[in-house]
């Protein structure tokens, strides 16, 4: 996200540029761990600003509120899983692999950063309607991106309007429902099944199932 | 007159409904609940601990008459189209009759979270436990991995919440036809309305 730099003299510019967004990077970070040790709406500046190691104007130089701050760590969470899924799909040539390997992906960042999952992708969303709004608009990124895969098979052209929004809120309400039960081990186990769901609109169920448990 | 706490109740919980829906949750008071139920204060307490415990209460009757509207309309020796039809049709009219209390069920009472969370969940498996009925009418079905329901029930879920929070209401009687066609996906024959990319695109 591009933040306006603090002025300076023209040779030093980029250097204070370089600190001014590494000191933001580290705030966020420290937001992002205070959130997972002491939840979404219990943390506070003062934790934020003892993990990140610095004074608190310097938090208040980068953020206003307690909330903007938090909003930033989830903007960081959700593009970490978004940069994640595109590496997969590009490793990939096929759609059907590119599916695979991009919800496997998810899926994996998700357990291995689960406390971090539960904050920024449930409990946001449920203190904060501007949390809620970035998840729901996360869902809609995923959903566009899922919907190349009609460029793959012409036919898919008819499917309804609604069938990529459908299947990703889906999927992330009951990966969400194994998260809540802080039982992210089970995730992984469902990946298989999930491929196939998402593939059946494009391939039809049978080779759905192959290309899932090739 | 004795006090009749099973008529009371219900009314503090229908009262808690119009007035969280109206005023969001966090602003929502005991004394508030309980003078829309034209009830003393004291009766709030004496069902209900906390505010929370209301809200927990509205969200499981929200839900219960959600899923008998859904049951009610559907006609079982219909076709399946037909049933998931009038079932989407029956859902999206209630939530657009009281779509202030729908967006506070959908989206503010999981503030409360886990127990509310948990009620959420069982939502999504009763609306999964209807839709697996179409199994029965397709023979392509049985093959579906299990997740289809939930997956389907809980993505239909999620479009009507995305509309509700954008407070789109014109939106919402458009949304009929997206989740009737969204719904049958699956129980259609395998690969109807899908192909392989060696087959050559539609004029």
């Amino acid at each position: 996200m591009r933040r306006d730099v603090p002025a300076g003299e023209p040779q030093r510019r980029s250097e204070a540029a370089s600190g001014y967004a590494e000191e933001r990077e580290r705030l966020v970070a420290a937001v992002a761990k205070a959130a997972a040790e002491h939840g979404y709406s219990a943390l506070t500046i003062e934790q934020v600003v003892q993990y990140a190691g610095v004074p608190r104007d310097v938090f208040d130089a980068h953020f206003q509120s307690k909330e903007q701050a938090l909003v930033a760590a989830q903007d960081a969470f959700l593009e970490r899983l978004w940069l994640d899924a595109l590496h997969a799909c590009d490793e990939r040539e096929d759609w059907p692999l590119k599916v695979r390997a991009g919800l496997a992906a998810i899926l994996s960042s998700l357990v291995e950063a689960s406390a971090l999952a539960r904050v920024f992708a449930i409990e946001a969303c449920t203190a904060s309607l501007a949390a809620a709004e970035r998840q729901f608009a996360t869902l809609d990124q995923f959903a566009a991106l899922l919907r190349e895969g009609r460029r793959s098979y012409p036919v898919a052209e008819s499917l309804p309007d609604a069938t990529e929004r459908a299947l990703v809120g889906g999927i992330a309400s009951i990966v969400s429902g194994h998260l809540l039960m802080e039982d992210p081990q089970a995730i992984p186990s469902l990946e298989t099944e999930l491929v196939e769901l998402v593939l059946i609109p494009y391939l039809g169920e049978a080779d759905a199932r192959r290309m899932a448990s090739s | 007159m004795p006090r009749d706490p099973q008529r009371e109740r219900e009314l503090l919980v229908d009262a808690f409904t119009k007035v969280a829906a109206e005023r969001g949750y966090a602003k929502t008071t005991a004394g508030e609940v309980a003078a829309a139920a034209g009830l003393p204060r004291s009766a709030f307490y004496a069902e209900f601990s906390d505010k929370r415990q209301c809200l927990l209460a509205a969200y499981d009757r929200f839900f219960a008459s959600l899923i008998e509207e859904i049951e009610a309309s559907m006609d079982l020796t219909a076709a399946w189209a037909e049933q998931v039809g009038t079932g989407a049709a029956a859902a999206l009219s209630f939530v657009i009759e009281r779509v202030d209390a729908a967006r506070l069920f959908a989206v503010e009472a999981l503030a409360v979270g886990p127990p509310a969370v948990d009620r959420y969940q069982a939502a999504i498996q009763r609306i999964a436990g209807l839709l697996r009925y179409g199994r029965a009418y397709s023979a392509q079905a049985a093959a579906l991995p299990p997740l289809t329901e939930p997956v389907l029930a809980a993505g239909a879920v999620s479009l009507v919440t995305s509309v509700l929070l954008a407070e789109d209401q014109a939106a919402l009687p458009r949304l009929e036809s997206q989740l009737l066609e969204v719904l049958l996906l699956p129980y259609a024959g395998a690969g109807e309305g899908a192909g392989s990319p060696s087959e050559p695109a539609p004029l």
